[in-house]
């Protein structure tokens, strides 16, 4: 794993301490833990972070505009990122991929799928 | 017959009286007023519903949100007791040193891993519900807008003012938007996704 830092963007109670326990089980143990966009851009202020998982659907700031903003900031620009989402439909995906998401999971997704694409991104 | 049923077609009666010379109305008026009169009944029991439609929907709104939290509260409370099973099962583990205890230790593990990610339904049924009371409220903004409508319709009418004045209760709500749909009519499947990203 090239470092272990990593901006976690999810606005549900639930779906955070599940995603948060996959992430250190991976090898996350520096994570920045962020409700919304908005929240993840005030809290990141210009740290070093070597990965974001972010979650589409969230208020005031959602995932994609997240996305965009930080791959408009040239230290995010290559930062890998990925995007777990209720948002299931073909068109979703290639929106992400446009944006410049690197990998994208569909929720509800299992310990295994979650591990294998963070392991692969990372690699 | 309820009220405004009864009422309504007293009106009509009036109205009708109101073209009748020598005993006799002309027969496209006739035809017009044997329509109203058919169309009353129907209108009255479709009101009837629309209200008592718009008037549960608040209460339905709350259910559903209230079960929802109920929902949450419930699944945080597994996440905290697989948590503390994980937990001890790993304690355990570490203690052994190799062996068919281990791994069964470490197979238990994982399956309480399992368990907490089954706990995502709790969000994706919550996100559902969420959707679900947007649309109930947009709908009772809706029905209230067409109630309102009708109203302003038979403001500047006196017939229609006449025939509809007994159906129409009083409503000013605004329709609520209804943003942030999750499709899911035909979802893409894990495999593609990762096959579109190696393409």
């Amino acid at each position: 794993m090239a470092g272990n830092r990593v901006l976690f963007v999810e606005d549900s109670p639930t779906m955070r301490r599940i995603i948060m326990n996959s992430l250190r089980q991976v090898g996350f143990d520096d994570i920045i833990e962020a409700e919304n966009g908005a929240d993840a851009l005030e809290k990141l202020a210009g740290k070093e972070i070597d990965l974001v998982v972010t979650d589409w659907n969230m208020p005031e700031m959602n995932g994609a505009e997240l996305v965009k903003a930080l791959r408009s900031m040239p230290e995010y620009a290559e930062v890998p990122i990925v995007m777990i989402t209720t948002r299931g439909m073909k068109d979703d995906v290639i929106t992400a991929m446009k944006l410049g998401v690197n990998g994208y999971v569909v929720k509800p997704f299992t310990p295994e799928v979650l591990k294998q694409k963070l392991s692969s991104i990372l690699r | 017959m309820d009220k405004r049923e009864g009422s309504a077609a007293g009106k009509i009666t009036e109205i009708r009286a109101l073209f009748e010379a020598e005993g006799e109305t002309a027969p496209f008026l006739e035809e017009l007023f044997t329509f109203l009169g058919d169309l009353i009944p129907i209108m009255a029991r479709t009101t009837s519903m629309l209200e008592d439609t718009a008037s549960a929907m608040p209460s339905v709104s709350d259910s559903i949100t209230h079960a929802d939290m109920m929902a949450e509260d419930a699944a945080h409370t597994i996440m905290d007791h697989v948590e503390e099973i994980s937990t001890g099962l790993e304690q355990l583990a570490e203690t052994q040193s190799g062996g068919k205890m281990k791994a069964s230790l470490q197979e238990l593990g994982e399956k309480a891993i399992a368990i907490q990610a089954a706990l995502q339904f709790q969000d994706i049924t919550s996100q559902h519900l969420r959707q679900a009371t947007q649309i109930l409220e947009a709908i009772q903004g809706r029905t209230r807008k067409l109630f309102q409508s009708l109203q302003d319709i038979s403001e500047q009418n006196e017939l229609v003012k006449n025939v509809l004045k007994a159906f129409i209760p009083e409503s000013t709500e605004e329709a609520l938007d209804v943003s942030d749909t999750i499709r899911q009519d035909s979802s893409i499947s894990q495999d593609d996704i990762d096959a579109l990203f190696s393409s």
